[in-house]
């Protein structure tokens, strides 16, 4: 009995110290060094700017057509995911953000998505909005800054 | 499943010196039910939610290699993996988490699922960006996945060596697992109070970090094609609800050790963090699916005091379970 208490002891303390101390550990590193599973949980913490400078990937065409492209076509169906490859990608220069641009160029021909028809450019830019003034309707941009344009492969076919 | 514990040695340390009253309270003698039904509801979840959420845990086609960023378990490779091998292990994970769910062949299953969705999920935070709303439920099928004795009753195990949950005593073995996944839970929430105060300080309870964060967070989703609160939208056009919510936050977080007092100080812990997460999803459309499905506050409520009723089809549903032939 003893021993199997012993042991059950062991195992207890030995799972949950390494668990704990796992899980406890990032509160001892700066608070913006983030990782997965074990996180300082930085999310939310810090101010952000009333002037909001956003990344955003737009299908351009005649006649002064513009449409925003949905997280879909730059990375995956979220909108934070889609966020940070937008900015790492024209952070890491203009050759890896013409990458990026041909990529979702090329999605928006192969989907064909009629409201995307007039479509013959995309963009990637990044556009400064006042967030209250964004919120309440007004949303045009106060500042954009073209990174990267490119042409959308030719469509053999539109869906209907 | 090994041979019961008895309460009686732990429990007769009473006398022992100080440091003992730590151990009788994390070794205390706990009903093998609770165990049991968190096992099966952190592993029902998991399996639902890596099938639920299959478009970003399975289909990593549309990701270019450049953007691979390894966290986690995914540290270990260089380079991506193939998509067919990165679908291939979530299928894994998806079999292996129903699996855990059930208590089939759990000294073996319970671990690998657990780590099988660690993989998954480290992989998923791969490329970028790292998520928060998977952390908690990786550290919870970690914890129980390391207890033999979560599958000793209310599990297909459990059919196949003729145990029914009402015949097990109370022992230690079933009670550390259930704090040790509370403790972690407590971490969690702590360590996000510390990085606000750390990062802004007292300054953060006074709302308007949350108001320009709330803000922020709305304006990036719309620009991008998102979906984002219209509810959150209209309110940081006001100033007046954020210090309240901003002093509800710190005391949901750094509040969060109340919860290590059991019974109502729990409950009302519990009931403050669903509130704290219904809040975040009405002002930010982020949502965090394991705390708001109150599966990750389970550890805190005695789930064996569930209707008999309710104990009785799961033993009956374990019993048909354990009749399938790859069950057996």
């Amino acid at each position: 009995m003893t021993r199997t208490l012993n042991t059950l002891r062991l195992h207890a303390y030995a799972t949950s110290a390494l668990l704990l101390g796992a899980a406890a550990y990032p509160a001892l590193l700066p608070p913006r060094q983030d990782g997965f599973p074990l996180s300082t949980y930085p999310m939310f913490a810090t101010a952000k700017p009333a002037r909001v400078a956003v990344m955003s990937a737009l299908a351009l065409g005649a006649g002064g057509f513009e449409a925003t492209l949905e997280p879909s076509y730059v990375a995956n169906a979220e909108a934070m995911q889609a966020l940070s490859t937008l900015k790492k990608s024209v952070a890491a220069g203009k050759r890896s953000a013409r990458e990026l641009c041909e990529q979702i160029a090329a999605r928006v021909a192969a989907k064909a998505e009629p409201e995307l028809a007039p479509a013959r450019h995309v963009a990637l830019v990044t556009q400064e909005h006042d967030a209250v003034s964004y919120l309440r309707g007004d949303t045009a941009a106060l500042s954009r800054k073209v990174h990267v344009r490119c042409a959308v492969p030719m469509r053999l076919e539109v869906k209907r | 499943m090994s041979a019961p514990v008895a309460s009686t040695p732990v429990a007769s340390t009473q006398n022992a010196q100080p440091l003992r009253g730590l151990e009788r309270a994390f070794l205390a003698p706990s009903p093998a039910a609770r165990l049991a039904l968190l096992r099966l509801l952190v592993g029902s979840f998991a399996t639902i939610y890596l099938l639920a959420r299959s478009p970003v845990l399975a289909d990593f086609r549309s990701m270019a290699p450049s953007r691979f960023e390894p966290v986690g378990l995914a540290a270990l490779l260089d380079v991506p993996l193939g998509s067919g091998l990165a679908f291939a292990i979530w299928a894994a994970c998806v079999v292996l988490s129903f699996l855990f769910a059930l208590g089939a062949r759990f000294a073996v299953t319970g671990p690998l699922a657990a780590i099988a969705l660690l993989w998954v999920t480290s992989y998923r935070n791969s490329w970028g960006m790292v998520f928060h709303t998977d952390n908690l439920l990786v550290l919870h099928m970690l914890a129980i996945g390391a207890a033999p004795a979560a599958a000793d009753v209310l599990s297909v195990d459990a059919v196949r060596r003729g145990v029914a949950s009402g015949s097990v005593a109370d022992d230690a073995r079933y009670g550390w697992p259930v704090r040790l996944v509370t403790g972690l839970t407590v971490i969690a929430y702590v360590l996000a109070g510390i990085a606000k105060l750390k990062l802004s300080g007292l300054e953060w309870a006074e709302g308007e970090v949350l108001r320009s964060t709330i803000a922020h967070d709305a304006v990036r989703k719309a620009a991008v094609g998102s979906v984002y609160s219209p509810l959150g939208g209209w309110l940081v056009r006001y100033d007046w609800p954020f210090p309240l919510f901003g002093a509800f936050t710190f005391v949901v977080e750094l509040g969060a050790p109340l919860a290590l007092l059991g019974g109502r100080w729990a409950l009302a812990w519990a009931v403050a963090v669903l509130g704290f997460h219904v809040g975040v999803l009405a002002t930010m459309a982020i949502a965090f699916p394991y705390p708001l499905s109150g599966i990750a506050l389970a550890s805190l409520i005695p789930l064996e005091k569930a209707p008999g009723r309710g104990i009785a089809f799961l033993e009956a549903a374990c019993s048909r379970l354990a009749r399938l032939p790859g069950l057996r």
